[in-house]
């Protein structure tokens, strides 16, 4: 609808978008065509309270409507003329700049204030890309030494965590302590949508309001066809991010354990390293969490799936009371006869009526794994304890 | 402007109460990177035309 004003110099088109991920909001803006300037703001430092938001700025920058009425528009705002009765602030710069680091930096370790540390670590979250996450990191829980429950700190400091996981620093527990960040932040301010909408990306399907990225695939078919080639993610969504919601806990399934003697050889030397996340943190009785299980071939032992055999496998056993979806999980191949890819199996828990305290599940998974230093390839079993957090009532 | 005073160092106001522009009062300005390449750009940069600011998500 914009589009003939744009082209006729009438307006100017800017966009913020609140993602995670910047490639999926540059295949969207794609998909959607969306040829106006799009800016990132992953860590939600504008603290907008949802999307869409729609704000009409005059010449002199002032705000003339909020939520203009796209019948309205042209004859109340593109071409009306209006006062330029508000003074300009001074030392306003013409040209775009990233902020002064150093100076954010001395400023944080001056005044070693929360909101202090909290700007440097916002300026290296937008920034300095992978290079300032531990960086960021660190300044965000500055911030929260200084004042525990700050909000903006946790769901900021999720962020990092998060693009920390994705990246090759990637700490084994980075996921979790973005989960665990961004619920806090959620039990500070529980209003802020963007932040619910963040954690629940991950969550259990009974809580899902919708499907937040299944529109990707669509997306790209639909690029494709135009003869374009879509965007290229960094990091695919997983499964809850494109599972829509579920309105029961389908626990009904037939299924044998793989290895239910424990016979297979276990992974001793660690070949492969194996990660756990719960979502949310913590669950209720009878309550549902999510739980993200990734498996990498351990870099240092120079280990990667053999592809020419059987699927990875995750098992897990449920306890009394306690119901598994699905218990038994298979990861996808890689491409290639050797690949060392994280994989990455998702399912879900339901708690028993009577839980409390902490409770272990026993899961193993079971793969197919070579070590390039002697080039021995074996079928290995890796047990998994997945340790869930039960609310207290 | 909060902290910042008359110069922002994050090149993003603080909005302390939460975003809420006012209409009638100045946009403050602030400078965020493309998603594109990541090169910064601003609200200033486009004194004296016409903008229609749009906050989205893709889900």
């Amino acid at each position: 609808m914009t589009r003939p004003w744009v082209r006729q110099g009438k307006l100017v088109v800017l966009g913020i978008a609140q993602e995670q991920h910047a490639d999926r909001c540059r295949l969207f803006a794609q998909w959607r065509q969306l040829d106006w300037p799009i800016l990132h703001d992953p860590i939600n430092v504008m603290r907008v309270g949802g999307v869409p938001v729609e704000v009409a700025i005059d010449e002199q920058g002032i705000v003339r409507s909020l939520r203009p009425d796209p019948k309205t528009i042209e004859k109340e705002f593109l071409d009306r003329t209006f006062p330029s009765d508000v003074p300009e602030p001074p030392g306003n710069a013409e040209k775009a700049t990233p902020p002064d680091m150093a100076a954010l930096r001395r400023r944080a370790e001056q005044n070693r204030s929360c909101d202090t540390w909290r700007e440097l670590g916002d300026a290296l979250a937008l920034w300095e890309g992978s290079a300032g996450i531990d960086e960021a990191i660190n300044a965000y829980r500055q911030a929260l030494l200084v004042k525990a429950d700050d909000g903006d700190a946790h769901f900021r400091l999720g962020v990092c965590y998060r693009m920390r996981c994705e990246s090759r620093q990637a700490m084994p527990t980075d996921f979790q302590a973005a989960v665990d960040h961004w619920t806090q932040a959620r039990e500070i301010e529980p209003n802020r949508y963007i932040w619910r909408r963040r954690i629940e990306q991950y969550g259990p399907r009974l809580t899902k309001p919708y499907p937040f990225y299944d529109w990707m695939e669509v997306a790209a078919r639909d690029i494709r066809e135009r003869g374009d080639r879509p965007v290229e993610l960094s990091v695919l969504p997983t499964g809850s991010e494109t599972a829509g919601p579920a309105r029961s806990f389908d626990a009904e399934q037939r299924v044998e354990p793989p290895d239910p003697q424990g016979r297979i050889l276990r992974d001793r030397s660690g070949l492969v390293l194996a990660e756990v996340t719960v979502v949310p943190p913590h669950v209720s009785p009878e309550g549902v969490v999510r739980v993200h299980v990734t498996l990498r071939p351990n870099d240092r032992r120079k280990a990667h799936w053999n592809n020419e055999a059987e699927p990875l496998r995750l098992w897990v056993d449920p306890i009394p009371g306690w119901k598994v979806q699905p218990q038994l999980l298979t990861a996808p191949q890689g491409n290639q006869p050797q690949t060392s890819e994280p994989r990455h199996l998702e399912f879900e828990l339901r708690a028993a009526p009577d839980a409390s305290g902490t409770v272990t599940l026993a899961a193993y998974a079971l793969y197919h794994v070579c070590e390039d230093a002697d080039g021995t390839c074996s079928f290995l079993r890796q047990d998994i304890s997945i340790a869930v957090k039960v609310a207290k009532q | 402007m909060g902290i910042c005073g008359g110069l922002c160092l994050l090149a993003v106001p603080s909005y302390a109460d939460g975003y809420s522009p006012r209409v009638g009062q100045r946009h403050p300005d602030f400078t965020l990177p493309s998603i594109v390449d990541r090169e910064p750009v601003s609200l200033s940069q486009f004194r004296g035309r016409k903008v229609l600011l749009i906050h989205l998500a893709s889900w």
